[in-house]
């Protein structure tokens, strides 16, 4: 069995955005030779998350405005506090909380060396805290 | 962004700038240490990114010549500046060593900065020690500011008694046409950094920081409790520069705080750009 792992480094453009880095994954599953196993992705912030979603520019709004009524900026949150470990205040509760529900990891099985998906299925960084440059880990496990 | 009222970010500290570091891990580690930074190495372009969204078109990068040498090197940030028009370098000098210390003023100064940032608790040095006047009177003749850290500082070996903003006001009073900014608003000495700015024609204050709560939280704090919206536009509308302190909070944040501020439009035009433009006597921004 070969595992092939790749990290991936993205800027996002905006404070969220929805990053479609479904080239990069089959650009990795190719670099791997892999035929046949899954490709995990996974992210490793703790401010962004991942999903697989259909890549209309309706969408790529309506999940980040969705995300910011659900999970509002304005409250209070015990996060909100001189953060020693970085230096600076931590201000940032909603965006962790997001990224929470969005979750930082996909898995996409590969069959005849292809991802198996949809049609209209293309995978997403999801920006909540940015741009920033972010860092995303492509793990092609199979044979 | 209308090209009438440009935007300048007064404060950042580009010490985690990929470009800035040169890939020198050491020089990282350092970073670290002094001004006890966790978050992410991000390269040029990101920030240039994060500033872009927050309507700001250009930015003031310091360096701070620290006693484990300058964060980030002169150098480095000389290279950015020449390079790339969205930014602005203050030199980071110790003032505390004479001729040496002029005579690295005038190189930096010739090499293209606009200013010179000193952060005197840090550096060793109290502001108003007149071993610094020679420095200070060359500066003044080079007709540059020099931005003084005052306020709180979350760097561990500093004493917040010697960043008061009062501190300051020997240099001040002694060099009456030199250019002085005053960091954060002095906070929380905010009123003793604010009368200054009122009394004395050349001090101005950079809003940068936050320091008690989320953006909007401080910056309400700061300009609509402590000090008045009132007092802000008939005293402080010509004397406060937008700044944000990056990578200590992120500038589209600091701007989304200022933008929620209820403030006369004028008011908010000079602080976010217009006061920077005249102090640092740039032309079409």
């Amino acid at each position: 069995m070969k595992i092939y792992t790749k990290p991936v480094y993205v800027v996002s453009e905006a404070p969220t955005h929805l990053v479609n880095i479904t080239g990069e994954v089959y650009k990795a599953l190719r670099e791997s030779g892999v035929k046949s196993g899954l490709v995990h992705v996974y992210t490793t912030h703790t401010t962004t998350g991942l999903t697989i979603n259909e890549d209309e520019p309706g969408l790529e709004q309506d999940i980040p405005l969705f995300l910011s009524k659900l999970v509002p900026e304005e409250g209070e949150y015990f996060h909100h506090h001189y953060y020693a470990k970085d230096g600076r205040l931590a201000v940032n509760a909603w965006a962790h909380i997001r990224a929470s529900l969005m979750g930082n990891h996909l898995t996409i099985p590969v069959d005849d060396g292809k991802l198996i998906m949809g049609s209209r299925q293309k995978i997403y960084l999801v920006e909540l805290d940015g741009p920033q440059r972010r860092r995303i880990v492509i793990q092609v496990i199979g044979e | 962004m209308s090209r009438l009222t440009p935007k300048i970010d007064f404060h950042v500290h580009p010490v985690i700038i990929e470009e800035a570091l040169s890939g020198d891990r050491r020089l990282e580690e350092t970073v670290r240490e002094v001004y006890h930074i966790g978050t992410a190495v991000q390269p040029l372009d990101a920030l240039a990114k994060m500033l872009r969204v927050a309507g700001i078109d250009k930015a003031v990068l310091l360096s701070i010549d620290t006693p484990r040498g300058c964060l980030p090197p002169n150098d480095s940030l000389a290279a950015i500046i020449r390079e790339n028009r969205m930014f602005i370098g203050f030199a980071g000098i110790n003032p505390t060593k004479g001729d040496e210390s002029i005579d690295e003023l005038e190189n930096l100064i010739s090499q293209g900065f606009r200013g010179v940032k000193l952060y005197p608790p840090l550096q060793g040095f109290r502001p108003g020690d007149k071993r610094l006047y020679g420095f200070y009177e060359r500066v003044q003749q080079l007709n540059v500011p020099i931005l003084f850290h005052t306020g709180v500082s979350w760097i561990k070996n500093v004493k917040l008694g010697e960043c008061h903003p009062l501190e300051v006001e020997k240099v001040v009073t002694s060099f009456p046409a030199l250019k002085v900014v005053l960091a954060h608003m002095g906070f929380p000495w905010v009123w003793e950094a604010a009368m200054m700015a009122v009394k004395y024609e050349n001090v101005y204050l950079d809003l940068s920081g936050v320091f008690m709560g989320t953006p909007k939280e401080h910056i309400s704090y700061v300009l609509t409790k402590l000090l008045t919206p009132g007092f802000v536009s008939r005293f402080l509308a010509d004397k406060i520069l937008f700044g944000s302190d990056w990578p200590r909070i992120e500038p589209f944040k600091m701007v989304e705080a200022v933008k929620s501020i209820p403030m006369e439009k004028h008011v908010f035009d000079k602080i976010m750009g217009l006061n920077a433009v005249k102090l640092l006597g740039l032309g079409e921004v």
